[in-house]
């Protein structure tokens, strides 16, 4: 939330400088917006969100008896 | 019911500020006598736990002796995956057993998936607080 005082202080300036805060403020929303995806950057998605049969193997792993001398703890 | 620990979204690249945030959860691993504290990506999306090949090596774990071979998809696809039994903890919870798919993929983050992390443990999001929370299932010790 706008605290009021910054909102008062705001209306409180002459034309000029609004247009002023205006701009800077479009300018730094810009630039941040222009880090949150680059152009030439690439996001690798490593999720295997569809790797079914790996998973019915690792419950299957699961579900097996522990070999003697070889369970985790 | 066990109490449930809450946790905060921790950012993974500075840069991107609130979007970099994700829920990385802290998780103690342990393999025969050996263990490593790694921060998992809890992953929805993900089938399956993902364990990165150097983990594998802190904990002690050698390729060769895993003989399940496992077939990931998507990113993961290329590299070769293989089946990891290890004991896990999360904060003052009883330890579970949790399966990997163990990859040869090194420069990727633990994740954390529907087998059998989601399995064990249930999760709150609460995204807008930037927090989640988390609990052994009902039932467990």
């Amino acid at each position: 939330m706008i605290p009021v005082e910054l909102l008062n202080s705001l209306r409180s300036l002459n034309r000029v400088e609004k247009l002023h805060v205006l701009q800077v403020l479009v300018s730094e929303l810009a630039q941040e917006e222009a880090h949150l995806l680059r152009p030439e950057g690439t996001y690798p998605i490593w999720s295997p969100y569809d790797a079914h049969e790996a998973a019915d193997t690792l419950l299957k792993m699961l579900k097996a008896p522990e070999p003697e001398g070889h369970a985790q703890r | 019911m066990h109490n449930a620990e809450r946790y905060p979204f921790t950012a993974a690249d500075a840069i991107l500020g609130e979007a970099g945030l994700q829920p990385y959860l802290p998780i103690a691993l342990t393999y025969q006598d050996r263990s490593v504290t790694v921060s998992g990506l809890l992953d929805t999306g993900a089938m399956v736990n993902v364990l990165p090949y150097q983990v594998g090596i802190d904990l002690g774990a050698v390729w060769e002796q895993q003989t399940t071979e496992l077939r990931l998809t998507g990113n993961l696809a290329q590299f070769e995956a293989r089946g990891l039994l290890v004991s896990a903890v999360v904060g003052q919870f009883a330890p579970v057993r949790l399966a990997f798919a163990w990859t040869r993929a090194t420069n990727i983050p633990m994740l954390l998936g529907q087998v059998n992390f989601f399995m064990e443990f249930d999760i709150c999001f609460y995204r807008s607080q930037l927090a989640f929370e988390v609990r052994p299932k009902e039932g467990s010790a």
